[in-house]
C-alpha cells in the first residue's frame, strides 16, 4: 500500500507543481497581452528610432484628438473583451533652468498594466502635482525622489524615479494626464490611445477592432503592435506543451511504481490463496476477493495519496519553486486520481491472482 | 568463505530477488535523471530561445543630451551628433564573454532624399536585423542584394509603392524588396536600405547610429556582458532594456523554478520509492536473519553482509539507471516537437546520481537489518 | 572442557504475552544436565518443552530465573557477547533445519566458520570432512531444494558439529522424516554423543527415547518426571 501511496503523491504533486506553473506564466502573459496604439491622422514618417532622433525638418506634429473618441470606442463590439485603456497626451515643457523635457500625460493606475516592467523607487505620482521621472532624466536634472524643481512654471514633486529601461522612457517626464491637458490648453485631447487585449485570443481580438475602427471613424487609426512579446509567448507556450509531456511520463511511472507494488503484494499472498484453494474455493472466489482488496486498497491509497500529494505541492512549491499562485484544490483531480489508481491497482493485481489461482494448491502452499 | 562472499552468493542464486530489488533501484534512480536532465536541457533551450528574440541590450553613442522624440513630439539636445563606429561592433562580439552574444544589429539612422521627400531612412545589417526580430512580418521577398531595401507599412503608403517598384533614394535606384506589415511602432515609418549604401549615401563611411544587441544571459549575467561591452567601447553607452529582463525573468526563472521543484519532489520521491524496495527486500528475509543470530553471528557481520549487497546491487542499480535515464531523456527531448536539444552525458551528474543511489541503499538496507539483527533469534526465526 | 554440572538452571519462568493474553510456558523450572548427557526434553505440545530448549540455548531471555552454562550466566551476557558464546558453545539442530536457502551444503555447514579466523581452506576442509560423516559425502555442492527431507536434517547436524561446540541442541530432529530415517538420524546423533558432545534434543516421538540416557518429562511448564536410561556399550 506504501508504494501505491507514494506513486499516487508523485502525480498529485507533479501535476499541481506544473499546473500551478502554467497558470503563472498564462497570467504573465496574459498582463503583457496584445496592444493596439490609436493615433489620429494618416501614415506618417518617423523622425527617431527606440529614441534616437535624427532630423528636426521631417514629419509633422502630432495630431491630437478630443477623448470624446474614446467613447465612441467603448461601443465597439470587439471593445469587450479590452483589459486596459490608457489614454495618453504627449507634450514638451521647459524647466526654469531652461532644460526642455519631454513630458507624457497619463492615467498612472492604467499606465501601469500596460508598463508591467516598470520598476518604481519611490512610489507612483498621487496627486496631480506630482511626477514621475526617467532614470536618465532624474540624473540629468538632478533631482532625486523627493525633490521638487519647476517645469511648466509650477512646481512639481518628484514621487518616483523609474530604474533604467534602456529605452526612451529613461529619458520622460510622466505626469496625470488632466494636469498636463490643463498646462497645456489642450484639455479633453489626447495624442494616443493605448488598449491591451490579454491572453492568446488578444491578437483576433485586437485586429477585429482595428477593423471596426476604421470602418466608423476615417480619422482614427489603429495599429498592433508587434514586438518580441508575441515571439516569446509563442516560444513559452511550446515549451510549456513540453512540460505537459513530462507530466505525462511522471503518470507513467507512477502507475508503473504503483503496479509492481500491488503486484508483489499479490504475490506474496499466494500462500494463502493456496489455503483458499485447499479448502475448495472456486477461481472465481479467489479473484473476486482479490480484486475486491485491491479495489479498496487502491482507493484508500488513492485518496491518502492525494492528500499528501497536494501538501507536499502546497508547502513545496512555495519554498522551491517561487510559485505564488496557491495550489489549487480540485476535486475533479482527485476523482480521477482515484479512478486512475483503482484502474492501475485492480489491473495490476489481474496476472499474479491468475497466476497464484491456477498454481497446484499444493506448489502454492509450498511457495514459503 | 567470508561475509562478503555471503553476499554474493545470495545474488548469484536468488537472481530474481535481487533483480527486484535493482530494478526499483533502477526505475527511482531511471526516473530522477529523466526528468532532471529533460527538463534542464529544455530550459536551457527556453533560455537560449528566449534571449535570441529581440534586443536585450541598446549600445548608443555616449554623450549628455540626446535628441529625443515620443509620439511626434520632439525635443531637441546638442547639435553635436555623436556617433559609434564600424570597428565597435567586432569589439562587442571579441568581449571576453564573447560566445555569450547572439546577435549584433548595427544602424545608422539619416536622413535622405527618397522619391523627393526627405525620410529617415535606416541603414541595417539585413542578416542581423531579421535575426534579431523574428516576428517581422511582410510582403516581398526578404532583401538580399545591395540593392534592395525594406519600406515600413506608412512609408510604403506615403510613397504609394509595393514590393518589386524601383524607389530612388539620392539619385539611385534601389529595389522595394519588401513592404513590412504594421508594426505598430517608429518602424512604419522609416526606410530600411543597407548599412554600407546608407554610410556612403550620407557620407559618413565609419558611422553608426546605435547597436542593438541580443545577448544570452544563461551562464553570464547580462549586467556583466553590459559592462563588458562599457569596458570595450569607451565612447558608448550599453544599457540593459529593462523589459526584456523583466519578461526573461517572468519567464525563464519561473521554468528554471519550476523544474527545480519537479527535481526536488522526483528525488524525494525516487528516495522513498529506493527505501520502500529495500526495506520489503530485507525484512523478508528477517528469518534468515535470525539463523545467523542463531549460529552466532554478531550483529555487525550480519549488517555487513546486507550492507555488502546494498552496495553491489545499488551500485548496479544506480549505473544502469543513470545510463536508461539519460537515453530516456535523448529519446523524450528528440520526439519534443523537433528541438535539437542536446543531451550530453554528464559524468559528474552521473557521480552525483550514483553516489546517492548508493547512499540511499545502504542507509535502507541498514535499518531493517539492524532491526532483525536485534530481535531475539526466537522472534526472528518465527517470521515466515 | 566444562564443569561435571555443565548446565544449571534454576526457577526459570518463561511469560508470552500478547495483546491482553498471557501465556504462562515455563513456571519455576529447576534443572541441571551434566557434561556428555544425551537428554530428550518431552512432554505434550504447548508443554513448554520448545521453550526450554530455546532458553537453554540462549536464543530466548527467560522472563525470571538464570541459566548458568559452565557457572556463566548467559543472560547476563551483553547481546554481543552472548551471539558469542553460541558460536563457541553451542551448536542448534532446528526442526524446520533452518538452512540458509542460497548456499550449498558445504557452505551451510561452512556458516559458524565464517566468524572466525580459519582460512577459507580449513573452513572447507572441515565443513567436507562433517559432511562426509553425515554420510553426504557426494553432495557437497547441492542446494537446500536439491535435497531431501533427511539429507536437510543432515547438513543441519553437520553444521551444528563444525565448531566443536560441547553442546548440541536439537529441536524435533525426527519430526519431519519417515520411521526409517528417523531411525538413521538418531543413530547418528547417538555417535555424536559418544564423542562427547552433549546433546539436548526436544521429541515428541517414544521410540527415539531407545537412544537416550536420560528422558526429562515437562508438562505445563514443570517438570512432571524423569527418567535415566542403561544403554550398553556407552560410556
Amino acid at each position: 500500500m506504501l508504494g501505491m501511496l507514494i506513486g499516487t503523491a508523485t502525480i498529485v504533486t507533479l501535476f499541481s507543481i506544473t499546473t500551478a506553473m502554467e497558470s503563472e506564466l498564462k497570467d504573465h502573459f496574459d498582463k503583457v497581452g496584445t496592444r493596439i496604439l490609436i493615433t489620429e491622422g494618416q501614415e506618417k514618417l518617423s523622425l527617431s528610432y527606440r529614441g534616437i532622433t535624427v532630423a528636426e525638418d521631417i514629419g509633422e506634429g502630432p495630431n491630437l484628438f478630443s477623448d470624446e473618441k474614446l467613447t465612441a470606442l467603448s461601443q465597439l463590439l470587439s471593445y469587450e473583451t479590452v483589459a486596459t485603456v490608457s489614454p495618453k497626451l504627449v507634450s514638451s515643457g521647459v524647466t526654469d533652468e531652461g532644460i526642455s523635457v519631454l513630458s507624457i500625460g497619463i492615467n498612472f493606475a492604467d499606465e501601469v498594466n500596460v508598463k508591467g516592467y516598470w520598476q518604481v523607487s519611490g512610489g507612483l505620482p498621487v496627486q496631480e502635482n506630482q511626477v514621475l521621472l526617467g532614470r536618465h532624466l532624474a540624473d540629468n536634472l538632478e533631482v532625486d525622489v523627493g525633490d521638487s524643481f519647476i517645469i511648466f512654471d509650477e512646481k512639481f514633486n518628484v514621487a518616483g524615479i523609474l530604474d533604467e529601461l534602456g529605452s526612451q522612457e529613461d529619458y520622460l517626464l510622466y505626469l496625470y494626464l488632466e494636469k498636463l491637458q490643463s498646462l497645456t490648453d489642450n484639455e479633453s485631447l489626447l495624442s494616443m490611445v493605448e488598449l491591451v487585449f490579454p491572453g492568446n485570443k488578444g491578437i483576433e481580438a485586437a485586429d477585429s477592432l482595428i477593423d471596426e475602427l476604421s470602418k466608423i471613424d476615417t480619422t482614427l487609426a489603429g495599429t498592433r503592435v508587434q514586438d518580441a512579446a508575441e515571439g516569446r509567448r509563442v516560444l513559452v507556450e511550446h515549451f510549456a506543451k513540453i512540460s505537459f509531456m513530462v507530466t505525462i511520463v511522471i503518470i507513467v511511472i507512477g502507475s508503473l511504481i504503483m503496479g509492481t507494488t500491488m503486484m508483489s503484494s499479490v504475490k506474496e499472498r499466494t500462500w494463502e490463496i493456496g489455503i483458499f484453494r485447499a479448502y475448495g474455493f472456486r477461481k472465481k472466489h479467489i479473484m473476486s476477493v482479490i480484486f475486491y482488496e485491491a479495489g479498496i486498497l487502491s482507493a484508500v491509497s488513492g485518496a491518502g495519496g492525494y492528500l499528501l500529494g497536494m501538501l507536499l505541492a502546497v508547502f513545496a512549491a512555495p519554498v522551491i519553486a517561487d510559485i505564488q499562485t496557491s495550489i489549487v484544490w480540485n476535486p475533479l483531480v482527485g476523482l480521477w486520481v482515484l479512478v486512475l489508481t483503482v484502474l492501475v491497482g485492480v489491473l495490476a493485481s489481474l496476472y499474479p491472482a491468475v497466476r497464484a489461482a491456477n498454481l497446484d494448491p499444493v506448489k502454492a502452499l509450498n511457495y514459503l | 568463505m567470508r561475509v562478503d562472499s555471503i553476499a554474493l552468493k545470495n545474488i548469484k542464486r536468488r537472481p530474481a530477488k535481487a533483480l527486484f530489488m535493482v530494478l526499483g533501484i533502477i526505475l527511482a534512480v531511471g526516473t530522477i535523471v529523466t526528468l532532471y536532465t529533460t527538463t534542464s536541457s529544455l530550459n536551457v533551450e527556453l533560455a537560449d530561445r528566449f534571449d535570441e528574440i529581440g534586443a536585450n541590450i541598446m549600445v548608443i553613442p555616449d554623450s549628455k543630451e540626446i535628441n529625443l522624440s515620443y509620439g511626434g513630439v520632439r525635443v531637441s539636445g546638442t547639435q553635436e551628433k555623436q556617433y559609434l563606429v564600424n570597428r565597435d561592433i567586432i569589439a562587442i562580439n571579441t568581449i571576453p564573454n564573447g560566445e555569450n552574444i547572439a546577435t549584433v544589429a548595427p544602424k545608422l539612422l539619416t536622413p535622405l532624399t527618397i522619391s523627393g521627400q526627405r525620410i529617415v531612412a535606416m541603414g541595417v545589417d539585413f542578416p542581423m536585423e531579421f535575426a534579431l526580430k523574428p516576428w517581422w512580418s511582410f510582403e516581398g521577398e526578404k532583401p538580399r542584394g545591395v540593392i534592395d531595401v525594406l519600406l515600413g507599412s506608412d512609408v510604403a503608403t506615403i510613397l504609394g509603392l509595393k514590393p518589386g517598384d524601383a524607389i530612388d533614394i539620392e539619385g539611385e535606384i534601389f529595389n522595394v524588396s519588401a513592404v513590412l506589415d504594421p508594426q505598430g511602432s517608429e518602424e512604419d515609418g522609416l526606410v530600411f536600405i543597407q548599412l554600407l549604401a546608407a554610410q556612403r549615401l550620407a557620407d559618413r563611411e565609419d558611422s553608426l547610429s546605435l547597436i542593438e544587441v541580443a545577448a544570452y544571459c544563461n551562464t553570464c549575467p547580462i549586467e556583466d556582458i553590459v559592462m563588458d561591452i562599457n569596458k570595450a567601447l569607451p565612447g558608448a553607452k550599453a544599457t540593459a532594456l529593462g523589459e526584456a529582463v523583466r519578461a526573461r525573468a517572468a519567464v525563464v526563472d519561473r521554468f528554471n523554478k519550476f523544474s527545480a521543484a519537479v527535481a526536488f519532489v522526483v528525488f524525494l520521491i525516487g528516495s522513498l520509492l529506493i527505501l520502500v524496495t529495500v526495506i520489503s527486500s530485507v525484512k523478508e528475509r528477517t528469518k534468515e536473519i535470525g539463523v545467523f543470530r542463531a549460529i552466532g553471528f554478531r550483529q555487525s557481520s550480519i549488517i555487513e553482509i546486507f550492507l555488502t549487497e546494498a552496495l553491489i546491487l545499488g551500485l548496479l542499480g544506480g549505473v544502469i539507471g543513470y545510463i536508461a535515464g539519460t537515453i530516456t531523456a535523448r529519446v523524450l527531448a528528440a520526439s519534443a516537437a523537433g528541438m535539437e536539444v542536446a543531451i550530453g552525458w554528464d559524468f559528474l551528474f552521473a557521480g552525483v546520481t550514483i553516489v546517492l543511489a548508493l547512499i540511499i541503499s545502504l542507509l535502507s538496507s541498514a535499518y531493517p537489518a539492524v532491526k532483525a539483527a536485534k530481535l531475539d533469534p526466537v522472534e526472528a526465526l518465527r517470521h515466515i | 572442557m566444562g564443569k561435571k554440572d555443565l548446565i544449571e538452571v534454576q526457577n526459570l519462568t518463561k511469560i508470552y504475552a500478547s495483546g491482553s493474553e498471557q501465556v504462562n510456558a515455563l513456571n519455576g523450572l529447576n534443572l541441571t544436565i551434566e557434561n556428555g548427557e544425551f537428554v530428550a526434553l518431552m512432554g505434550p505440545s504447548g508443554s513448554g518443552k520448545s521453550t526450554l530448549l530455546t532458553i537453554l540455548g540462549a536464543l530466548n531471555p527467560p522472563t525470571q530465573g538464570q541459566v548458568l552454562i559452565d557457572d556463566i550466566d548467559i543472560y547476563k551476557l551483553p547481546t554481543e557477547r552472548r551471539a558469542d558464546f553460541r558460536s563457541t558453545y553451542m551448536g542448534f539442530v532446528f526442526q524446520q533445519f533452518h538452512l540458509i536457502p542460497y548456499l550449498t551444503a558445504v557452505e551451510n555447514v561452512m556458516l559458524p566458520l565464517a566468524i572466525g579466523a580459519k582460512s577459507s581452506k580449513e573452513q572447507t576442509e572441515k565443513a567436507k570432512t562433517l559432511l562426509e560423516k553425515v554420510g553426504l559425502g557426494n553432495k557437497f555442492n547441492r542446494l537446500p531444494n536439491q535435497l531431501s527431507g533427511g539429507e536437510q536434517e543432515r547438513v543441519a547436524i553437520a553444521r551444528a558439529l563444525v565448531n566443536d561446540p560441547p553442546i548440541v541442541f536439537a529441536d524435533e530432529p525426527t519430526g519431519a522424516l519417515d520411521a526409517k530415517t528417523s531411525l538413521e538420524i538418531m543413530e547418528l546423533f547417538q555417535k555424536v554423543n559418544e564423542e562427547s558432545y552433549t546433546i539436548i534434543m526436544v521429541t515428541h516421538n517414544k521410540e527415539n527415547l531407545d537412544f537416550v540416557k536420560r528422558a526429562v518429562f515437562i508438562k505445563d511448564g514443570e517438570i512432571e518426571k524423569e527418567d535415566s536410561y542403561e544403554r550398553a556399550g556407552l560410556s
